[in-house]
C-alpha cells in the first residue's frame, strides 16, 4: 500500500526550525552585553563559527547521501555554532574557532548519526578539545573595557583574529601581557588563585581589582538569564533542566558557604559568574543530550550543578561547565533506565 | 643490586600469585555454575518457524537447530526469512548474513489447496506432509486443513496427478498490517 | 423533588492538553433528521468482535427494523435494516475503515422514503421490566457502544457483573465532535431514561453522568431532568463536571478525574467497580425499550469548512458518506478530504461510497487549508514534549525508538499496549514524527508475531505428534515381526519335538535294523564254521 493515514490530522504548529530560531533569538541580549563589555570579538567569532558550521555540516551530509539542503534548514548547526562561539574567549585566532566548530559538527554530531543521535553535547566537547590542546590561548580572556580603559576597534579585532596582531603590529600576547599588571583572568579564575593564597572570599570580593572585573560577567549572566526566561515562557525549553542546574549549583555553594565561609565563595557569586546562566538556559537544555524522563532530568540537572561547583572549587580548570555537562552526558542512559515512569495503574 | 633482584623477585611472585588466584576462581566458577544439557538448542528451535519443510537440508526444524548449535550457518531457512536470521544472529552472537543464495524466500505466505475433482485418493501427499495437515485415506477424498498448513510445499512433488495448488494466504481486513511510517510516502486521496 | 447539585471533579489527569475546540458552528444547531437515502450499505462488521452472519438473500423484501444478520459467537452484534427496501446485493464493498479494504456488506435499495417511528412509551414503565428482559432486548437490538469502539453492549454488561456503578460518559473532548453535547441538550430525558434502563440491566446501584465544563447548556439540560425525578431515583444518580482537557473523554482518564484512581494496566474499569457507557448508547437503549426499536440510526456530527450546513444529524446506519455530506450541503469544489472521526483520532477516507456505520461519530469535510498535509518527518531531538502530554504516563519517545528499530519485545515491556492512541504525542512533536502510526505499526507487528508463534507451536506439536505416530507404527511393526519370529521359533521348537520323536523312532529302527543285520551276519559266520 502506498497510502498512509497520519494520525492525528492536526498539529500544534511547532517545528524544529522554529524552536532553533527561538534559541538564536534568545541569545541576542547576552551577545549584546558581551559586545558592550568585551568588544567586537564576539560578533566575529559568531560569524566564523556559523559559516564553518553550516559549511561542514553541508559537506558531511552530502557525503552521507542525505538531503543537505533540507537538513541545513533546521538551523541546528547554527545553534551549535552560536553556543560554541559564545563560550570561547573573544579574540582567539580564527583557525582555533574553525577547528573547534568543525570538530563539533563533524565528529561529535554527524559521525554519531546526525541530529538527534549524538550522546555528547557538540559545543562542549569541542570546547574541551580546544582547552586541552591549546590551554594558553583558551585561557586568554579579553578584559572588559572597564579594566582595560580602552576599546579595540572593529578593524583591530579583525586583525587580531585573522592575522594574530593589531594593525599597528602588536601581537595578541603582547597586548594582553602589556596590560598594567591586571590579569586577564575571569572573576572565577581570580577568586581561585586568591583563595589559594589563603585569602577569604569576602576579602577578595572587596578588592578594587575584583570590583572592576566582575560587573561585565555579572551583566552577561543577567542578560542570558533574561534570554532564558524568554525561552521558558515560549516553551522552547524544558524549564526543569535550568532549575535543576541552578538548584544543584546554588544549593551546594550555599551549604558549603554556610559552614565554611572563609573557604568557599557565596551562592550569588557562583550564580552570577562564569557561564552559569548561559549553561543553565542554553547548554544544558540541549534536548538531544539531556536525560529524557521527567525524574531523570532533575537528576541530570542537579548532577551538572553539583559537578560544576566541585570542579570549580577543587579542579584545575576555573570554569567547569563543559566537563560537568560531558560527565553527566555519559550518565544519561543509566539515569534514563532507572527513572522510567511507573505504568498506568501501578500506583 | 642484590636488593633490586629481591624486589624483582617479590613483584614477580606477587603477580603470579594474584594471577593464579584469579585463574583458580574462574576455573571453580566454570565448574560450579556449569550448565546442564544444551538449552541453546531449545532457544534456536523457538526462533525457527516450525514449517518442517526441509529446505535447510535437515529433516525438520529441530535437527537444523541442533546443527546450528554445532556451528552450521544460520542462513538456510527461507520461511524464517531475514527476521529469523537476525534473531538467530542476536541469540548466538554471530554475524547477520543474507539468505543462502541457492534458497529463495517467498514473497507472501502460502498454503496449499487440493483440487478435489482431480484427486485420486492415493495418500502420497498425506504421507509427505510433515505436520499431518492433510486428512483423507486410501480411495477417499483428501483435504488440506488450512489452519495447520505451514506452506512447506513437500506435498507437491509426490502427487501423481498434480492436483495441489499453491495459493497466497489472504489477510482478512481485520488482520490488515499497519505499514511502518518510515516506509511510507504520505498521500491523501478523496 | 429536590434541586440536584453538580459535583466538580477535583482530581487531575496526567498529561493532556487544551486543544482548539472548533465545535462551533456545528454545536449551535439543534439535531436535524437526516434524509432517507436511496441506497443503504450495511457491513457485516460494524462492531468489535466477530462478523455477523447474513440471514437474508438477494432479492428479499425487508421492512424497517427487520433483522438481516445475526450475531455469531460471544462477542458480536445483530444487524437490522434501517429502511423498508429490497436486498440488491451481498458482496464486498469499500469500507469506512482505516485501510479502506472492501468487506462483506448487505446492500439495500430503499423502496419507501417515509419512515414512521413508534411513539415511545414512558420509560418509567419500561423500567418495570426485569433486568434479564432488558439485557436480552439490548442484545436483540444489536446495540453496541456508540462512543467509537463499538463493543457490543450486551456482552459488556455480561462481562461487568461485578460493577456496581454505571458511568455515562458525556465528556466529548475531541475538537469538532459535538454529538453527545447536542444529544444531552435535545434529548436529555431520553438519555437519563436510557441510563436507568442500563443500570437496571447491569444491576448497578448508582449512576454517574460526567461531562466537561465547556458544555454549560448540556449540563443545564441534564440538571433540569434530574430535578424532575422522584427522590428515590435522585438518590441514585449524580452529575459530574470535569475541566475541559483532551483526552478527558477517554474512559480511563475520566475515571481518574472522578475517582482519583487509575484503572490498572491490562484491566478494565470493572476493576474499579465501574461500567462505562456512552451518551449515544444510553439513547439507543431508551429507544430499544420504549419504542421496541433496534439500533437503526445514530447521531453524526457533519462539519468542516466545506460543509454549508454543519451540525449534528440523525443519520440512518448504512448511509454512504457521499450522501451524508450532501445532506449537509458539501461544497465539492473546495473539499480536499473527508475525515472519519475527529481530527485527533480519526483518519481520512479513501472512498466516499463507504457507509456510515455504528462507530461513525463524526465526518469532517475539510478544505485543503483547514487540515493541511503534515510536513515530513525529521529526526527526533529527544525534547520530551511527548512525555509531558501523554495521558497514559508512557514514554512515547522510547516507544518510538523501539518501534523504529523493530524491538517489539522492549516496546511491549514499556507498556505499548496501554497506549490509547489519543494522538497528543504526535500533535506536539516539533519534528512532526507520526508517533501514533509507529505505535500502531508496533502493535500490529506484535499481534502478528504472537499469532505466528502460536502457529509455529502448533506446527511443532503436530510435527512431533506425527513423528511419534510414525515411531509407534515402526515399533508396532517390529513388535509384530518379533512376535512372528518368536512364533516361528516356537513352532520350530514344537516341530522339533515331533521331529525329535520321529528322528528317535527312526534311529531306533535303524539301530534295530543294524542289530538284526549284525546277528544275521553272526549266524552266517557261525554256520560257516561247521564241518
Amino acid at each position: 500500500m502506498s497510502l498512509v493515514n497520519q494520525v492525528p490530522n492536526i498539529h500544534n504548529k511547532q517545528s524544529l526550525s522554529g524552536m532553533m530560531r527561538q534559541v538564536l533569538l534568545a541569545t541576542i541580549p547576552g551577545v549584546l552585553v558581551l559586545w558592550y563589555f568585551f568588544g567586537w570579538g564576539v560578533f566575529i567569532q559568531l560569524a566564523i563559527a556559523s559559516a564553518a558550521a553550516v559549511a561542514s555540516e553541508a559537506i558531511v551530509l552530502k557525503m552521507r547521501g542525505k538531503d543537505w539542503r533540507r537538513a541545513i534548514n533546521d538551523s541546528s548547526a547554527l545553534v551549535t555554532a552560536f553556543l560554541f562561539a559564545i563560550s570561547i574567549p573573544a579574540l582567539v585566532p580564527w583557525w582555533l574557532t574553525v577547528i573547534g566548530i568543525c570538530f563539533a559538527i563533524i565528529f561529535v554530531k554527524q559521525l554519531y548519526g546526525g541530529l538527534g543521535f549524538n550522546p555528547f553535547n557538540p559545543a562542549m566537547a569541542a570546547y574541551v578539545l580546544l582547552l586541552v590542546s591549546f590551554p594558553v590561548l583558551m585561557s586568554s580572556w579579553v578584559p572588559s573595557f572597564e579594566m582595560w580603559s580602552q576599546r579595540l576597534s572593529l578593524g583591530d579585532s579583525l586583525h587580531i583574529i585573522f592575522l594574530g596582531s593589531t594593525s599597528s603590529g602588536i601581537s595578541y600576547t603582547e597586548l594582553i601581557n602589556g596590560f598594567d599588571g591586571y590579569s586577564t583572568a575571569t572573576p572565577l579564575d581570580h577568586m581561585r588563585n586568591q583563595l589559594r593564597l589563603e585569602l577569604m572570599p569576602a576579602e577578595i570580593a572587596d578588592t578594587a581589582e575584583f570590583k572592576l572585573m566582575t560587573p561585565a560577567w555579572m551583566w552577561a549572566n543577567v542578560a542570558f538569564l533574561v534570554g532564558g526566561l524568554y525561552l521558558a515562557w515560549r516553551k522552547a525549553l524544558d524549564w526543569h533542566l535550568p532549575l535543576a542546574l541552578l538548584v544543584g549549583l546554588a544549593g551546594t555553594a550555599f551549604v558549603f558557604n554556610l559552614f565554611a565561609p572563609e573557604q568557599y565563595p557565596s551562592m550569588i557569586f557562583h550564580l552570577l559568574s562564569g557561564g552559569t546562566m548561559f549553561a543553565a538556559f542554553f547548554i544544558i537544555t540541549d534536548p538531544v543530550t539531556a536525560s529524557t524522563t521527567p525524574k531523570g532530568r532533575w537528576i541530570f540537572g542537579i548532577g551538572v550543578g553539583i559537578l560544576m561547583w566541585v570542579i570549580r572549587t577543587f579542579g584545575s580548570y576555573p570554569d567547569a561547565i563543559a566537563f560537568a555537562i560531558l560527565l553527566m552526558n555519559m550518565a544519561v542512559p543509566t539515569i534514563d533506565f532507572y527513572t522510567r515512569p511507573k505504568a498506568y495503574g501501578e500506583r | 643490586m642484590f636488593e633490586q633482584l629481591i624486589q624483582l623477585l617479590i613483584s614477580l611472585i606477587a603477580i603470579v600469585a594474584v594471577a593464579s588466584a584469579f585463574g583458580a576462581l574462574l576455573g571453580w566458577t566454570a565448574i560450579r555454575f556449569k550448565l546442564n544439557g544444551d538449552p541453546i538448542v531449545e532457544k534456536i528451535d523457538e526462533i525457527l518457524p516450525q514449517t518442517q519443510c526441509g529446505q535447510c537440508g535437515h529433516p525438520g526444524c529441530r535437527p537444523y537447530a541442533e546443527a546450528i548449535a554445532k556451528g552450521e550457518e544460520i542462513n538456510k531457512c527461507p520461511p524464517g526469512g531475514e527476521a529469523g536470521i537476525k534473531a538467530l544472529a542476536e541469540l548466538l552472537g554471530r554475524e547477520v548474513i543474507p539468505l543462502n543464495a541457492e534458497l529463495e524466500e517467498k514473497e507472501t505466505e502460502t498454503v496449499v489447496i487440493i483440487r478435489e475433482p482431480d484427486c485420486i485418493g492415493c495418500t502420497k501427499c498425506i504421507q509427505a506432509c510433515p505436520v499431518d495437515a492433510i486428512v483423507g485415506t486410501a480411495k477417499m477424498m483428501h483435504t488440506v486443513i488450512l489452519d495447520d498448513c505451514t506452506g512447506c510445499d513437500l506435498c507437491i512433488p509426490p502427487c501423481p496427478v498434480d492436483c495441489i495448488d499453491v495459493v497466497p494466504l489472504e489477510t482478512a481486513a481485520k488482520d490488515w498490517q499497519v505499514p511502518k511510517p518510515s516506509d511510507m510516502i504520505p498521500v491523501r486521496m478523496v | 423533588m429536590n434541586q440536584m447539585n453538580v459535583i466538580n471533579t477535583t482530581h487531575s489527569i496526567h498529561g493532556g492538553l487544551h486543544l482548539d475546540e472548533k465545535k462551533a458552528p456545528a454545536c449551535n444547531v439543534a439535531i436535524q433528521e437526516g434524509e432517507i437515502p436511496d441506497v443503504v450499505v450495511l457491513p457485516l462488521n460494524m462492531h468489535a468482535g466477530r462478523d455477523a452472519v447474513a440471514i437474508v438473500e438477494v432479492g428479499e423484501n425487508l421492512y424497517r427494523g427487520q433483522i438481516i444478520a445475526e450475531a455469531e459467537g460471544q462477542i458480536s452484534a445483530n444487524i437490522h435494516s434501517p429502511v423498508n427496501g429490497k436486498v440488491v446485493a451481498i458482496e464486498p464493498r469499500p469500507m469506512s475503515s482505516r485501510s479502506g479494504l472492501p468487506e462483506m456488506a448487505i446492500v439495500i435499495q430503499t423502496t419507501d422514503t417515509e419512515i414512521v417511528r413508534e411513539t415511545p412509551c414512558d420509560w418509567i414503565e419500561a423500567l418495570t421490566e426485569s433486568p434479564e428482559v432488558i439485557a436480552q432486548s439490548i442484545e436483540a437490538a444489536g446495540i453496541v457502544g456508540l462512543g467509537g469502539a463499538g463493543f457490543p453492549t450486551a456482552s459488556k454488561i455480561a462481562a461487568s457483573a461485578n460493577a456496581r456503578k454505571l458511568l455515562i460518559n458525556g465528556a466529548e473532548c475531541e475538537p469538532y465532535i459535538c454529538c453527545d453535547d447536542r444529544t444531552m441538550r435535545d434529548y436529555a430525558e431520553q438519555v437519563i431514561g436510557g441510563a436507568f434502563l442500563l443500570a437496571k440491566a447491569a444491576a448497578c446501584d448508582f449512576i454517574e453522568v460526567a461531562t466537561e465544563d465547556n458544555k454549560p447548556e448540556a449540563i443545564d439540560a441534564i440538571k433540569d431532568v434530574l430535578n424532575t425525578l422522584p427522590e428515590h431515583m435522585q438518590r441514585r444518580i449524580q452529575l459530574y463536571v470535569c475541566p475541559t482537557k483532551y483526552p478527558m473523554g477517554g474512559e480511563r482518564q475520566l475515571l481518574e478525574a472522578i475517582t482519583g484512581q487509575q484503572v490498572p494496566s491490562n484491566t478494565y474499569p470493572v476493576e474499579l467497580g465501574y461500567l462505562v457507557h456512552n451518551i449515544g448508547t444510553a439513547l439507543a437503549v431508551y429507544n430499544c425499550m420504549t419504542r421496541s426499536e433496534p439500533l437503526l440510526s445514530r447521531m453524526v456530527t457533519l462539519t468542516g469548512e466545506a460543509i454549508r450546513r454543519p451540525g449534528v444529524y440523525h443519520l440512518l446506519l448504512g448511509t454512504t458518506v457521499k450522501d451524508a455530506i450532501a445532506m449537509a450541503g458539501v461544497d465539492e469544489t473546495i473539499l480536499a478530504q473527508v475525515i472519519h472521526g475527529g481530527p485527533m483520532m480519526g483518519y481520512p477516507l479513501q472512498n466516499l461510497d463507504a457507509p456510515v456505520t455504528k462507530i461513525t461519530n463524526c465526518l469532517i469535510a475539510a478544505t485543503a487549508d483547514e487540515i493541511p498535509p503534515l510536513p515530513e518527518e525529521q529526526p527526533c531531538i529527544r525534547c520530551g514534549q511527548c512525555v509531558d502530554v501523554c495521558p497514559a504516563t508512557l514514554l512515547p519517545q522510547q516507544l518510538y525508538w523501539f518501534a523504529r528499530s523493530e524491538e517489539f519485545e522492549k516496546a511491549a515491556s514499556f507498556k505499548i499496549h496501554d497506549c490509547i492512541e489519543c494522538g497528543l504525542c504526535s500533535y506536539v512533536c516539533p519534528s512532526h514524527i507520526p508517533l501514533v502510526d509507529y505505535y500502531r505499526y508496533a502493535k500490529s507487528e506484535i499481534k502478528q508475531l504472537d499469532q505466528a508463534r502460536i502457529k509455529s507451536e502448533r506446527s511443532k506439536v503436530k510435527f512431533d505428534a506425527r513423528n511419534d505416530r510414525l515411531e509407534q507404527e515402526r515399533l508396532e511393526k517390529e513388535r509384530i515381526k518379533a512376535e512372528k519370529a518368536k512364533q516361528r521359533a516356537a513352532n520350530k521348537a514344537a516341530n522339533k519335538d515331533k521331529n525329535d520323536a520321529v528322528a528317535a523312532a527312526l534311529a531306533r529302527v535303524k539301530a534295530k535294523k543294524a542289530q538284526t543285520q549284525q546277528s544275521n551276519d553272526a549266524d552266517n559266520t557261525s554256520e560257516d564254521s561247521k564241518p
